[in-house]
């Protein structure tokens, strides 16, 4: 049983110990063991309601944002817990940037976009250098940067998503969540930003939970699989099932639920 | 620098990137005090609130209940410690009736046709945006209106400063906004209740009538007990179509028109009327009106904001 | 389209009365439509009531002089008509109304929606709509009994009527209007906004200062000037506590002292509504004439919000 990860050549930048998550009375997720390596791109799968996007939003506690929520267990970052009292969501999330399921851009200028949690977080050298660096990095750039005046709501979805990505990246995060980032576009922009999130890679270490198993293995190095309890109808909550190399989860995984949902007979 | 771990965090990353200097420290400060200032403004609005109805009962309570009732059934009068509300609480109340038989049939059936009949119509934009102009038109304006329609062209109808006039006033005041709330109720009943009625082979009305306007009826109820309540406690159209101050009758019920085409007084008005003398004991009397004014409107709201909330829960359960 | 389909079939159990559902569903469509115009007739009745007088009116006093006089003195026996003097009063009675009510009430909405815990908020927006529902006379009672004594006391040469009272407590009773409505702009920002500013490691006043407040600011800006408007409309607060005293425009600009009684638009409608100024005399065209004025400005203000708000609101999705 390949609960814990494997031994990896690298760092790790966080890890996850017993970690339960309730919304109210309502268990969600149970009981999580994980360690994210630098420099990986570690994918979250599991069919809905598994608890993959709570996890992801409990590393960066965006969790918290709804309304009784609770975190039991430990996360582990770079030697800080997460969770101790005294440590400030604000600077957490400062850290550990995250790319959402719908592109939020605000409704501001392209240019704005960028600038903003630049400026917010007090930069130093020259914003503007570090705007254009940013829309490079999200590979965003020679598509706006004629109009980087215009409304970022007039720009296409895939471009929108791209966008938020180039947000996250421009205050420079020791980790990137994205929480399915590629649901809500069609296939081509699907396939820009997978490009992009193979390029990142190489500087970020990022996280993504993803539908999408092809997805998952074309992208990712690591793979965790969630699953649900099933044996009370309704009621069942979600856990870490299987934890491993991208490879050998989907060439040769050590459960059969994990068989199962990689070879698409479930879910 | 009394926060550890957050500056551990920081420094973690700040070998990665020296250039960003987050001054969490300051920025909290600012929050803080920008939040202590968001709740600073609704304690003032709250504290004017209790300021003003405090007032008013260490006021008006004494003048209400030393005679009790003799305050609520006392004409008005020239000494102020005889002076009654009778004529103006018998007066609001002709003016309530009144203005709901009015207003509700024709502001509901208005709100039904812009949309049930007629949604997305020019027809129906060109009222919703003249609707939201009249939102905005002073109530005294109505009042030149009325004066100029009501009491003037249709004086063989009206009686010219009467009842009548003063019920049509209102009705004209409130509508747009019981048109609104009905509009807002009905957009709030599922499109699949009306498609399962038209599956069943009813016509448009019969879908509206047997199975959209009774999920749709609290809110409607709330937002026309609002309207209602909005015009009990208008002063200034009324005024302007001559309600007078010193009423020493009440309409009679029988026969009906000739109520209706009585001379009036309101509480408003009353207490307006009140509050212009110099006298103190005036004064007294003003307050005392108020309250009976007061509660009768916040009975109303109550209502209002009670049926709205029932709803609303059934609709989150 | 009108066969009836059922007398094709075999075995004619089914007897839908569709003649008569025809005829009520044609009923209550026309019946219905009619409510639906009757808010065009109204708003067309305005203008047409307003227009036909004042008319008459400037047939007497030419337009210049409505303009130009520097005194308004419509009931002396040597008459002037410089409508400005009453103009300045209401937007000066307006602009301290608006200075109480925009932060208040800004900070209010930003309170309600960002900040309130659910069952704290369950209390408040109750006690707001109570205080929305609080009937102008009320104010007017609240402003000269209880807040002017206090400004008498704090302030030097304040008169018993005056412009301050009456316009600090108009912005009391305006701040519901503009907190409520800026607040539906509040919440329609999409959440999704929120939580990316979070992400990107703002505080809550960043992320409401930088991100929220300019996704609603078309929505509060058009709340700001619908307050206006009300403000610029309101009666019985200034009739009451504001006194009946207009100013002569004198380039020492002393019409503009907040301490001592003025006369506005709506005050003046008041008080020679109550004189029962007779029917054609010029008095009673004088009345139309301000209110022709007092709607133009009104309706100037209602399209700036209008304009505004479609002009800047963002779409999101």
């Amino acid at each position: 049983m390949s609960l814990t990860a494997p031994i990896v050549d690298t760092e790790t930048v966080l890890s996850v110990e017993n970690l339960s998550v309730y919304y109210g009375n309502f268990l969600a997720l149970k009981d999580v063991n994980l360690s994210i390596p630098q420099h990986y791109v570690t994918a979250f799968i599991g069919s809905s309601g598994c608890g993959k996007s709570t996890l992801l939003r409990c590393l960066n506690r965006m969790n918290e944002l709804i309304f009784g929520s609770r975190v039991l267990g430990k996360i582990n970052y770079r030697g800080t817990d997460l969770y101790a009292p005294t440590v400030d969501p604000v600077d957490v999330r400062r850290q550990i940037g995250m790319v959402f399921q719908k592109p939020n851009p605000f409704p501001k200028s392209i240019y704005e976009n960028i600038a903003y949690p630049i400026r917010i977080n007090g930069y130093q050298g020259d914003v503007e250098e570090l705007v254009e660096q940013s829309l490079r990095d999200a590979a965003l750039w020679d598509e706006v940067k004629d109009k980087l005046k215009q409304n970022a709501l007039s720009l296409s979805g895939g471009q929108q998503q791209r966008l938020c990505i180039a947000r996250a990246l421009a205050i420079e995060p020791d980790l990137l969540l994205m929480d399915e980032p590629c649901s809500a576009l069609d296939p081509i922009s699907t396939a820009r930003i997978e490009e992009l999130i193979q390029q990142l890679s190489q500087q970020y270490t990022i996280v993504i939970v993803t539908h999408n198993m092809q997805q998952a293995s074309r992208v990712s190095q690591m793979t965790a699989f969630f699953n649900t309890t099933s044996d009370e109808a309704g009621s069942g909550h979600g856990y870490l099932a299987e934890y491993g190399s991208t490879e050998q989860i989907f060439s040769d995984p050590a459960q059969d639920v994990t068989r199962d949902y990689v070879s698409g007979r479930v879910g | 620098m009394t926060q550890i771990e957050p500056q551990n965090l920081l420094q973690d990353r700040t070998a990665d990137s020296p250039q960003f200097q987050a001054n969490l420290p300051e920025r909290y400060r600012a929050d803080r005090l920008f939040q202590a200032a968001a709740l600073l403004a609704v304690l003032i609005a709250l504290a004017v609130l209790v300021m003003l109805l405090g007032d008013v009962l260490i006021t008006g309570w004494p003048r209400l209940f030393t005679d009790f009732p003799d305050f609520l059934t006392s004409f008005p009068s020239r000494r102020a410690a005889q002076a009654g509300i009778l004529s103006p609480l018998v007066g609001t109340i002709w003016l309530l009736v009144l203005t709901a038989l009015f207003a509700i049939p024709t502001g509901v059936g208005a709100g039904i046709f812009l949309e049930e009949f007629a949604a997305n119509t020019r027809l129906a934009q060109l009222i919703e945006i003249n609707i939201g102009n009249l939102a905005a038109v002073p109530s005294i304006i109505y009042g030149l209106l009325a004066l100029q329609v009501f009491v003037r062209w249709m004086e063989p109808i009206t009686g010219g400063r009467s009842v009548l006039a003063g019920g049509l006033t209102l009705a004209l005041l409130v509508l747009p906004i019981i048109i609104v709330a009905t509009r807002e109720a009905l957009r709030a009943v599922p499109s699949s209740i009306r498609q399962a009625g038209f599956a069943l082979g009813t016509t448009r009305w019969q879908v509206v009538r047997d199975h959209v306007l009774p999920i749709a009826l609290p809110g409607i109820l709330t937002g026309t007990i609002l309207a209602l309540s909005r015009a009990i406690g208008e002063t200034a159209p009324l005024i302007t179509i001559g309600a007078l101050t010193f009423i020493a009758f009440l309409p009679p019920l029988s026969p009906l028109i000739e109520g209706l085409r009585s001379p009036f007084t309101v509480l408003p008005i009353q207490t307006y009327n009140w509050i212009s003398r110099p006298q103190p004991e005036f004064q007294n009397n003003a307050a005392a009106a108020i309250i009976v004014l007061i509660t009768v409107l916040l009975l109303m709201n109550a209502t209002a904001i009670y049926l709205r909330n029932r709803t609303q829960q059934i609709r989150n359960d | 389209m009108s066969e009836n389909l059922a007398v094709s079939r075999p075995v004619s159990r089914w007897k839908p009365q569709r003649k008569l559902s025809q005829w009520s569903e044609r009923i209550v469509y026309c019946l219905f439509g009619a409510f639906a115009l009757l808010s065009i007739a109204t708003t067309a009745g305005i203008i047409a009531s307003l227009i036909v007088e004042a008319i008459e009116f400037f047939k007497v006093v030419p337009f210049t002089q409505f303009l130009f006089d520097r005194e308004w003195t419509p009931l002396f026996a040597n008459p002037q008509y410089g409508v400005f003097v009453l103009i300045f009063a209401t937007l000066m009675t307006a602009t301290i109304a608006l200075s109480v009510a925009i932060p208040l009430g800004i900070l209010s909405a930003i309170y309600l929606s960002e900040y309130a815990p659910p069952r704290l908020r369950r209390w408040l927006k109750p006690a707001l709509e109570i205080l929305a529902g609080i009937p102008s006379v009320v104010h007017g009672y609240f402003a000269l009994i209880f807040v002017t004594p206090i400004l008498q006391a704090l302030i030097p040469g304040v008169e018993v009527f005056n412009a301050l009272s009456a316009g600090l407590v108009m912005g009391i009773a305006i701040l519901p209007l503009v907190a409520s409505l800026s607040e539906d702009a509040i919440f329609a920002v999409p959440q999704s906004l929120r939580q990316g500013a979070y992400a990107l490691g703002t505080t809550r006043r960043e992320a409401i200062q930088n991100v929220v407040l300019p996704g609603a600011l078309s929505g509060i800006v058009g709340a700001c000037i619908l307050g206006m408007a009300r403000a610029v409309g309101e009666t019985m607060i200034v009739t009451i506590a504001a006194g009946q005293n207009p100013r002569p425009i004198n380039p020492d600009l002393s019409f503009l002292d907040p301490r001592i009684s003025v006369q506005t638009m709506t005050s003046f409608i008041v008080q020679v509504s109550q004189g029962d100024a007779p029917v054609n005399s010029i008095e009673y065209k004088t009345i139309f004439a301000v209110g022709m004025t007092l709607f133009t400005l009104t309706l100037l203000l209602n399209i700036c919000s209008f304009w505004f708000v479609n002009r800047f609101r963002e779409k999101y999705e």
